[in-house]
């Protein structure tokens, strides 16, 4: 297992260079340049020449090129040209806030997706089934960001006027803890501010995933429960919990596996629509700004990062079919 | 002679109704009430950096400005200069220019303590002036040879003589030299100092900066009483909420205090709750349609004198800006002190468009509802960058066009895309919607001298003789009474000749809770009295 898991690390460099020397050509291509945020009508053309020249941007493409290879293989990302700052210490502050938001995303979208998907197998054809066919039906075709300005008009806006709705039931519509007086508070009810605030962006982000998880699981599931082995486990006289959640369900899990891999990434990407109707600085929000600003070194450092998670959660996805499923060997 | 007009009628009824304060006994509160408290204000834009030398953008500009920095000199509601940093100074004749002498206040201190002296300018100037810095803005200064330092608090100034010679020193504020002296001018822009640890001079100090996300000030108990002294409030925080909805959720939450900008058609939902109001003021900015003459159907003025009479502009101001918005007439907005009070802009009216458009030689003889010339149609591409309002206001202006036989097709081009194409010499487009801001000090040449005709901004290849000589005229002039008779003509051919269809002067509508009191805002921008807001002290928080 362990000289699988090298194999493919290995194979994982010269295709991450690649996506890099990729990426590097394209946002080159694109028409203009971090300097061009600068120009505007009381901005002499000279001062964009210099402003390139101090940044290094006069110089031909191939160039720019190594001396960037030249400074990323040594650890070194270079400097934000539109924030003015150490891209490292951009990607220091960003990738807490999206782990948080997109952890908490992930923990909804597979624990109720398969929570939902298991009950919906079991009890299937059944009222409660059905209702929740068509509840994920529904989440599921709505956009995301759509769905986030919903839940800020109803949790934040609307309920305020509702005299009997509990003050607590109402979650503030952005940022990350309060503006006003978080400093002053203790562990426990800085806890409580940061959850408060991650409700609606965590829910918004995740519920409709969750749907779409809630409607593999339970595909599965049926699946699985139709074969022999199950009903051999019910022939000798096991509680059908046991039945469920020990024998079925870990073959029902192989394709959500899957989908666990592909999600992954979205740990560290984020989520633009969301972070933005959120104002929740996080990854996607600073990719997109960068590639508008045609940020260079803040775009090849996201995407490096993207690359390397995209490898290593189909790494892992492999890496957890041989651990639930022990007649896949990779050796 | 300094005679400023602020706004029109409908503007100053604007402003009237909105920035109306809170009626109560306010005014006798001793002030020690109305200490404390932390204002939040919520923008869709960040603030890029509090370094003077790399800042471009409105939004830092305005916080160097008025909340962690000083300028030598203010505007006054009137937009004349008044000393601030700068105690007071004078100006000499001399053979081949001027010698302008500032005298420094000796009490304004950096926040570690060390006084702001006339080294601190000269510093600042040297860099501005050292190309090596790009400094944005360097040509505000384009005209100022040298500077001497006389004593720590006097400096000296030799530049040749040119009208608003003073105005750049209500825009530059001064950078501490003994954390910046030794900075390579090339390296300037990426110094830490700009967006993790400046050092300012002005009312509030910097406490924290989360990129992208707020920037935290808090009162200098140490600022000088003459300035206005310690800010009422303890603590500034600018957040960045890029999605209008949310801003004004959190307004209507009351988590922010005052909503920056606010978009019109949410200014119901404000003035329907009981406690926001809303504080509207015009803007330097204006919005316009360019036409560019290198075209063939767009190079006769009378084309595009009937393509402005065709487009309904009223409607666009109430449809895209539920009203907030002056109709426009030309490139000097109303705040500036040459604005043509007695101009009218063009009428709409449909068949006087439609007759020029015939006397111009434009029929539709194929009788497919869009004229031509020769083998040339009537179409024009219309262009504009991803933003609502804008792409709204090209719906409009096709189906205003449409009516009177003109062809527009939309297109929404990313905007480092449109800018490519529109600053580059070639003109590579027919007409584009964008917004414009008037400097205080105007000048145009820019946008519509014949010498800029291959420039990033000449835009419309617009050249008339006639208003090149006005226009190095009237930036010569020192005598304003002299210059406004050329300033009026200047605006009657650009309005007979409409190189832009300019369609409304931007009327900005700002979200305020009723505990922030004492707020006024106008065209010198948002935060011009923010030392003077105070929380109403049972809302303190």
């Amino acid at each position: 297992m362990t000289a699988y898991i090298g194999r493919r690390l290995l194979h994982a460099i010269p295709l991450t260079l690649g996506i890099l020397t990729l990426v590097f050509v394209l946002v080159q291509l694109a028409p203009g340049d971090p300097a061009a945020l600068y120009i505007q009508p009381n901005v002499a053309p000279e001062v964009i020449e210099q402003m390139r020249e101090n940044w290094g941007l006069d110089q031909p493409i191939h160039i720019q090129y190594f001396q960037w290879m030249k400074s990323f293989v040594t650890g070194d990302f270079g400097y934000s040209l539109a924030q003015h700052r150490p891209v490292t210490a951009i990607l220091a502050d960003r990738i807490p806030n999206t782990l948080i938001l997109s952890g908490t995303a992930l923990l909804i979208i597979f624990a109720l997706g398969i929570a939902l998907g298991i009950i919906q197998a079991v009890r299937q054809h059944s009222a409660l089934d059905n209702v929740l066919t068509f509840g994920s039906l529904f989440i599921y075709s709505m956009p995301s960001f759509w769905l986030a300005l919903m839940l800020i008009l109803i949790f934040s806006s609307k309920l305020h006027t509702v005299g009997w709705w509990p003050d607590w039931l109402t979650f503030p519509p952005s940022g990350i803890t309060s503006s006003v007086g978080y400093e002053s508070l203790g562990f426990w009810g800085k806890l409580a501010d940061r959850l408060h605030h991650l409700v609606l962006p965590s829910i918004a982000l995740g519920v409709s995933s969750a749907a779409a998880v809630a409607r593999y699981m339970r595909s599965s599931m049926l699946e699985v429960i139709r074969q022999d082995y199950i009903r051999t486990a019910r022939a000798k006289g096991l509680p059908e919990r046991a039945v469920i959640l020990k024998h079925a369900l870990k073959n029902a899990l192989l394709p959500i596996i899957t989908l666990f891999g592909l999600y992954l990434p979205f740990l560290l990407s984020g989520a633009v629509l969301v972070e933005t109707v959120f104002a929740w600085p996080g990854m996607g929000k600073t990719i997109v700004d960068a590639i508008y600003a045609r940020d260079y070194p803040v775009v090849m450092a996201t995407s490096f990062l993207f690359a390397v998670m995209v490898v290593v959660g189909n790494l892992i996805a492999d890496v957890l079919y041989a651990v639930i499923d022990p007649r896949i060997r990779y050796d | 002679m300094f005679k400023v007009t602020v706004a029109t009628g409908v503007l100053l009824a604007l402003t009237a109704c909105g920035g109306g304060e809170v009626a109560s006994d306010d005014a006798v509160l001793p002030d020690s009430l109305r200490r404390g408290g932390t204002v939040v204000t919520a923008y869709h834009a960040e603030a890029s950096s509090m370094n003077h030398f790399s800042s471009v953008d409105d939004n830092a500009l305005e916080l160097q400005s008025f909340v962690l920095f000083t300028t030598l000199v203010r505007y006054d509601a009137e937009l004349r200069p008044v000393p601030y940093l700068a105690r007071d100074w004078e100006t000499r004749q001399t053979r081949d220019g001027l010698v302008l002498t500032f005298r420094l206040r000796d009490d304004v201190d950096w926040h570690d303590g060390r006084p702001t002296t006339a080294y601190d300018v000269e510093f600042t100037f040297d860099r501005i002036k050292d190309p090596a810095t790009a400094y944005p803005q360097s040509s505000l200064l384009a005209l100022y040879d040298s500077a001497v330092v006389v004593d720590s608090f006097t400096i000296v100034f030799h530049l040749q003589r040119h009208p608003g010679f003073i105005d750049p020193w209500t825009i530059i504020t001064p950078m501490p030299r003994h954390v910046l002296g030794d900075v390579p001018p090339a390296e300037l822009a990426h110094h830490p100092f700009g967006s993790v640890s400046p050092l300012g001079n002005g009312p509030f100090r910097f406490v924290e900066h989360r990129p992208g996300d707020r920037w935290i000030f808090e009162a200098n108990s140490d600022f000088p009483e003459p300035l206005g002294g310690r800010p009422n409030i303890d603590r500034l925080i600018y957040r960045v909420i890029e999605n209008p909805t949310t801003r004004l959720g959190e307004l209507l939450d009351g988590e922010v205090d005052i909503y920056i900008s606010v978009e019109p058609s949410q200014v119901e939902a404000i003035e329907g709750h009981p406690h926001r109001r809303v504080i509207a003021y015009p803007t330097r900015a204006y919005t316009f349609v360019n036409w560019n003459e290198r075209r063939p159907f767009l190079q006769d003025a009378r084309v595009r004198r009937a393509l402005t009479m065709g487009i309904d502009r009223q409607q666009i101001v109430d449809v895209v800006r539920d009203g907030y918005g002056v109709l426009a007439k030309g490139p000097v907005p109303p705040f500036h002190w040459a604005h043509h009070e007695e101009l009218e802009p063009l009428p709409h009216d449909r068949d006087g468009a439609r007759a020029l458009l015939d006397s111009a030689g434009w029929i539709d003889t194929d009788g497919d509802g869009v004229r031509q010339k020769d083998v040339v149609e009537a179409s024009i591409e219309l262009r504009t960058h991803p933003n609502p309002t804008r792409e709204d206001i090209m719906a409009l202006v096709q189906s205003d066009l449409a009516k009177i036989g003109v062809e527009a097709r939309l297109r929404v081009q990313e905007a480092q895309s449109l800018r490519r194409d529109i600053t580059s010499s070639e003109r590579p487009f027919d007409a584009f919607v964008l917004g414009w801001q008037a400097d205080f000090r105007l000048d145009d040449r820019i946008i519509f001298a014949c010498s800029q005709i291959d420039g990033p901004f000449q835009w419309a290849s617009y050249c008339n003789p006639r208003v090149d000589e006005i226009l190095d005229q009237v930036t010569r002039m020192e005598d304003r009474s002299q210059a406004l008779p050329l300033w009026h003509e200047y605006q009657e051919i650009i309005q007979w000749e409409q190189p832009y269809t300019f369609l409304y002067y931007d009327v900005r509508p700002n979200g305020v809770r009723d505990r922030v009191r004492d707020v006024t805002m106008d065209i010198r921008g948002t935060f011009i009295n923010v030392q003077n807001w105070w929380l109403a002290s049972d809302s303190k928080r």
